[in-house]
């Protein structure tokens, strides 16, 4: 709680000042509504927020899940094969560049409308930062270890599960901490498409000029993303916990 | 720094301040229009008008998610062509910056449903009776008025993300379109459609409508008149000979073909023609604002007289 304070005493300094602002008319409320009327927006229609919410949250942690499996399984498949990694890994780029808004009414023909193109928008654009760091983390093992592991003539599978394996653990924590938030992003983008979630009220809201509307499925969605990096922070600190290979778990608070 | 390289910078740069001044002095005189969508014969008569030179027009186009409305009432435009519910819920959520009607393109609203002819319907009611999708840019207000008048629907809502793909790809796919526009699109890709107005089923806002901010009419009224005269003009004309207009239309948007421009055009004359072309009457801005207020999108009933101004 001690850790949390700053954090917390900030947003409510940050909340104070926004509010005296629009009291006093310095910003308009039309364009940046205070916190009182994005609370009141919240409260007209809670059962409505509720379903919603939990629809993006859905569709963000299975694009989530799909990102983490197909991304760990390409860069353990990369790491084994030089060759296929010099052929796909500057394809795999393209997930990173393409711009989702411009491919999501595609995804829509693909996948039809509903919760499916919801899922593969996410997973789309959360699954090179995982691909990326679990890859840089199978690859970036001193040279001393490996030198040591090729004395003992361990194979490329016992290297890969007994070494690189274990040094990538960090270095994936941190590209899922970027997946989290885009994973986050890419159902807002693929909702405005194919329908539901926050993304569907904050289009809908749009048309309707209801700015107060939008700002509070903003806050929403930074709640939701600041729930998906406490889970994972959560995971990946009782995964070090009880790995045997601990570092310090001063690196994982950090 | 030494005083002799000082005022050699201060030479230099007074002038080209000066410069930019009257440069954006002059860029001033020049009325910045917003239009809600792209350069399409809908706008055709605003065009001419930029053609014809009467008034120096700068025409910005819109696309989906342009914010027009908010763009016009916190003054980064000069005026935009925007939907009469636009105007009423804007003036009803920032009354600190009023905006105001002063031309209405359509005298009958061109939006429609269509939908594959094949499917033997003859009317909006069809489509809401029978299941399938209908594709609507969630929010706009003539969808929740058929939500209150078909309350037992049997269709599922999606989003509409523009163009005709979804009715491409989906046997039974209803989608909001322009009268003008998105019928010809689909005629072109060879698939036959129906068409039903969403004003056949009573709810018959202005559309394209011209709009400036209230305290630039009270300010500059003479001038303002002047910008409604010609835009006047220059859609009697557009009307008269499509044309010269829509060859600059064509121009700026390229996803429209010379023949969809001109049978666009044709189109959409019986919709606009008019007495008085662009005159607006109390009756119907207030029916529009007594459906607002049924459906929950305006709280309180605004006075229909402040929302529009028939210039003469």
């Amino acid at each position: 709680m001690k850790k949390r304070m700053p954090f917390l005493l900030f947003t409510l300094f940050l909340i104070c000042v926004w509010e005296f602002l629009s009291w006093r008319s310095w910003i308009p409320e039309s364009l940046f509504p205070p916190p009182h009327q994005v609370l009141k927006a919240l409260t007209e229609t809670p059962h409505e927020w509720r379903e919603a919410t939990l629809r993006s949250a859905l569709a963000s942690g299975e694009g989530l899940l799909i990102s983490l499996a197909s991304g760990v399984l390409l860069a353990f498949i990369l790491s084994l094969f030089t060759l296929l990694k010099r052929a796909l890994l500057p394809l795999a780029v393209f997930f990173q560049t393409v711009p989702i808004i411009a491919i999501a009414p595609l995804l829509v023909i693909y996948f039809g409308y509903g919760l499916p193109t919801v899922v593969a928008s996410s997973a789309i654009v959360a699954f090179f930062p995982v691909l990326a760091s679990f890859l840089i983390g199978l690859e970036s093992v001193e040279k001393e270890k490996l030198e040591l592991f090729e004395l003992y003539q361990a194979n490329s599978w016992q290297t890969l599960i007994k070494l690189r394996l274990p040094s990538a653990f960090l270095s994936l924590y941190s590209g899922l901490k970027v997946a989290v938030g885009l994973a986050i992003i890419g159902t807002v983008a693929g909702e405005f498409v194919a329908g539901g979630g926050l993304g569907s009220i904050i289009d809908e809201a749009r048309t309707q000029q209801r700015v107060d509307r939008v700002f509070a499925a903003l806050v929403l969605l930074a709640l939701l993303g600041l729930l998906g990096l406490s889970l994972l922070q959560f995971v990946f600190y009782t995964l070090n916990k009880i790995r045997p290979y601990a570092r310090s778990s001063e690196e994982l608070s950090s | 720094m030494n005083s002799h390289f000082s005022k050699k910078i201060i030479s230099i740069f007074i002038p080209m301040l000066c410069f930019t001044f009257v440069a954006s002095a002059e860029g001033k005189k020049t009325i910045t229009l917003a239009l809600n969508w792209k350069a399409e014969p809908q706008f055709g008569g605003f065009y001419q008008t930029q053609l014809e030179k009467k008034i120096p027009l700068k025409i910005l186009e819109g696309g989906s998610g342009t914010p027009t409305i908010q763009m016009l009432s916190f003054g980064k435009v000069d005026a935009a062509v925007v939907s009469a519910e636009e105007i009423l819920i804007s003036n009803a959520q920032n009354p600190q910056n009023p905006v105001v009607a002063l031309f209405a393109v359509f005298q009958t609203n061109p939006q429609i449903w269509m939908t594959r002819q094949d499917r033997g319907f003859h009317s909006i009611a069809d489509v809401l009776n029978h299941p399938g999708l209908v594709a609507a840019q969630s929010g706009l207000t003539y969808v929740q008025f058929l939500k209150k008048k078909y309350p037992h629907s049997k269709v599922q809502w999606v989003p509409y993300s523009g163009g005709i793909a979804g009715l491409i790809n989906e046997k039974n796919y209803t989608q909001q379109g322009f009268l003008t526009s998105e019928p010809l699109l689909a005629e072109e890709k060879g698939i036959k459609v129906s068409t039903f107005l969403i004003a056949d089923e009573g709810f018959n806002p202005y559309t394209t409508v011209l709009a400036v901010r209230k305290s630039d009419l009270k300010s500059k009224r003479q001038e303002i008149l002047k910008w409604v005269e010609a835009i006047r003009k220059g859609w009697e004309d557009y009307l008269k000979n499509p044309l010269p207009a829509n060859q600059l239309m064509g121009q700026i948007n390229t996803s429209m073909d010379a023949k969809t421009f001109q049978k666009s055009s044709e189109l959409q004359k019986k919709l606009i023609e008019a007495k008085s072309l662009g005159s607006m009457t109390e009756k119907r801005w207030d029916s529009l604002i007594q459906t607002l207020v049924r459906l929950k999108i305006l709280a309180h009933p605004l006075k229909a007289q402040d929302q529009f101004i028939n210039l003469k």
